[in-house]
């Protein structure tokens, strides 16, 4: 049986449902001897500011029972040079790319967007309203449905492009912020980011991040994302959701499809093994043959309570 | 760096031998996808072993040789993970992604290199000095707190490296540290660098004196890692000018006045 694993998200096609997480695939050619990232449904960017930014001082990371804590801090050399240096490679080896993006504050975001929305080859946008590791970046939009909704309207007004929203999890009511998000126009809703977290050193007695705070992804976090996908997708928002949090198997994806998920984006997995979105995009299209479904996008939502 | 080389293999653990100190010697079946002549000295492979999640993240280790199209690692046992990759027995499978980072810089006619090494930070060093084209004046410097620490000198012998010793409490060699060995062969007259690995400590200390000597001093860094490959940023060190180095891709090998130690 042949099955389809081609999903169509806001008139976007992704040969694959399996895309790269922001932040832990670079700009998808730093593996390419390993890893054709045409061969991926798509790779979404490492966060992109309209302007440098430097990233949180070392160490930036820490290994935790089946995750880890990061607090890179959002470093990137800004849009220009990503549009400069990183797009046309991207293109000419034919991968789909969803840009990242954040900023310090509204008028950034908004800046951002709009350098994005004329850069040839971006298919769509990913808004970072969540990420927990900077001061002024993010967080407070994430977790203030008013913000959130806010600055989705703004960054909808300069693009045409369709543009993601990637929520926080460090919430206590997800469908708050995610129906936020769509009524300002998000055209679909990415979760989740990290969740937010410190770890110690016992002989030191110091911070194991020089950021001291620090946002867990892995394995340890699937559970939680899981339930996050489940509740937002139940929400009935109408727009479609990518899954994220603690991917690394070929049933993990499906898991996140089956409660509601259309795409999925794997993250710290390919930290351990380069090739796992390989692994993982072969694995599930195994189980929608074990399923005995022709065409992946079947099992979208088909979770049964 | 040239990433064209690099490969992902799942590999087997032909041996798995005790040096003492905490220290075992792993050799690995990594051919043919992985092209071990490719392998520079001062490169890296990250190696995980056949466990789920706890360890997650595979971890560095510099390469010691290739003989024979094997690849050889050493691993000194400091935490979980270096404990299970050490406990590996023949047969076990791995998986090594490499050969990664920036090497040492070859040797060079006329000028004489002097490895500086402290513990496990000998490996690469060693390779390097075995490496080293016949007529090229290198001396490998090693020191350790006891004899015990000073783990592959019946190699360095087997190869007829030219090296000297030191401990902290006498037990083998000159009494001292690997900074004081250095110090006594800085008055060389001719051309001479510095490679230096081992505990940052140490690296600074070896990097002072070279500065004050105008000396040239090439360092191995060794930083938490997650990807060991450039796609996650969480390797850097602070750049003497502001902004950072990544000491996978950049490093691990840097000009000691690349990076703040
Ligand atoms: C480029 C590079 C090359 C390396 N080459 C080698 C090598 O050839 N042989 C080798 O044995 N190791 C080498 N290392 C170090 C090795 O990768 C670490 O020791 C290992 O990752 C620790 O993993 P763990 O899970 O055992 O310890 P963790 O649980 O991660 O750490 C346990 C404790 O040990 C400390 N620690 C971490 N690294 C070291 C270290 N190097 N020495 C002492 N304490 C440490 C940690 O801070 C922590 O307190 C290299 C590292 C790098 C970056
Ligand atoms: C090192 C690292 C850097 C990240 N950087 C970003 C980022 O720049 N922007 C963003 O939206 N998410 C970022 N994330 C979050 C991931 O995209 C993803 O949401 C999260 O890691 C959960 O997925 P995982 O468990 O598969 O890793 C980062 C995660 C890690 C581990
Ligand atoms: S270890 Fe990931 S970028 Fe260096």
């Amino acid at each position: 049986m042949t099955v389809d694993l081609a999903m169509e998200l806001c008139g976007v096609r992704f040969a694959t449902p399996v895309l790269s997480a922001s932040g832990t695939f670079g700009y998808g050619l730093e593996t390419a001897a390993v890893l054709d990232p045409a061969d991926l449904g798509g790779v979404v960017t490492k966060g992109i500011s309209p302007l440098p930014r430097k990233g949180n001082p070392p160490p930036r990371i820490c290994e935790t029972a089946a995750g880890m804590l990061n607090s890179i801090g959002l470093e990137n050399p800004g849009v220009e040079w990503f549009a400069d240096e990183k797009m046309p490679p991207l293109r000419a080896a034919g991968a789909t790319v969803v840009a990242n993006f954040f900023g310090d504050d509204p008028d950034e975001y908004v800046s951002c967007a709009a350098a994005l929305d004329k850069i040839d080859g971006v298919a769509a946008l990913e808004l970072n309203i969540s990420c927990p590791n900077v001061a002024h970046g993010g967080m407070q939009y994430g977790t203030d449905p008013r913000l959130a909704g806010r600055l989705v309207s703004a960054c909808r007004a300069v693009t045409t492009k369709p543009l993601w929203a990637k929520l926080t999890p460090n919430v206590t009511d997800i469908v708050a912020v995610a129906r936020a998000c769509v009524e300002a126009g998000a055209d679909a809703l990415s979760l989740i980011n990290t969740l937010s977290g410190i770890g110690i050193n016992v002989r030191t007695r110091r911070p194991r991040l020089g950021n001291l705070f620090g946002g867990l992804s892995g394995p340890a976090i699937k559970p939680v994302a899981l339930r996050m996908v489940h509740q937002v997708y139940a929400a009935g928002l109408g727009v479609p959701l990518v899954g994220i949090g603690g991917i690394t198997t070929g049933e993990d994806a499906l898991e996140f499809i089956l409660a509601g998920a259309s795409l999925v984006q794997v993250g710290t997995a390919t930290f351990s093994e380069p090739t796992a979105m390989l692994r993982i995009t072969d694995e599930l299209r195994q189980w929608c043959r074990e399923l005995g479904a022709e065409r992946v996008g079947d099992l979208v939502g088909t979770l049964k309570v | 760096m040239s990433t064209t080389n690099v490969a992902f293999v799942s590999a087997q653990v032909l041996a798995n031998e005790d040096l003492g100190a905490d220290c075992r010697l792993l050799r690995l079946a990594v051919e043919p996808e992985l092209d071990t002549s490719a392998v520079r000295p001062g490169q890296f492979v990250m190696v995980r072993g056949p466990w789920a999640h706890h360890p997650m993240l595979p971890r560095p280790f510099s390469v010691l040789d290739t003989a024979d199209g094997q690849l050889e690692i050493l691993v000194k046992v400091v935490g979980r993970g270096t404990t299970l990759i050490a406990g590996l027995h023949r047969g076990a499978s791995v998986t090594v992604l490499g050969p990664l980072g920036r090497p040492f810089p070859p040797p060079t006619p006329g000028v004489r290199d002097l490895l500086a090494g402290g513990g496990a930070g000998i490996p690469p060093l060693y390779l390097h000095a075995l490496r080293a084209p016949a007529g090229s004046a290198v001396e490998l410097l090693y020191g350790g707190r006891s004899a015990a620490d000073l783990v592959l000198v019946d190699r360095f012998a087997a190869a007829r490296l030219s090296w000297h010793c030191c401990t902290e409490d006498g037990s083998a060699g000159s009494k001292g540290r690997v900074t004081d060995l250095l110090e006594a062969q800085l008055d060389f007259p001719g051309d001479q660098r510095v490679l230096a690995c081992g505990p940052t400590p140490m690296l600074k200390a070896v990097a002072s004196l070279c500065e004050a000597r105008g000396v040239a001093c090439w360092i191995s860094l060794e930083t938490e890692m997650a990807c060991g490959i450039g796609i996650c940023r969480g390797c850097s060190v602070a750049h003497p000018e502001g902004g950072w180095r990544c000491t996978c891709t950049d490093g691990p090998v840097f000009e000691a006045g690349e990076v703040v130690l």
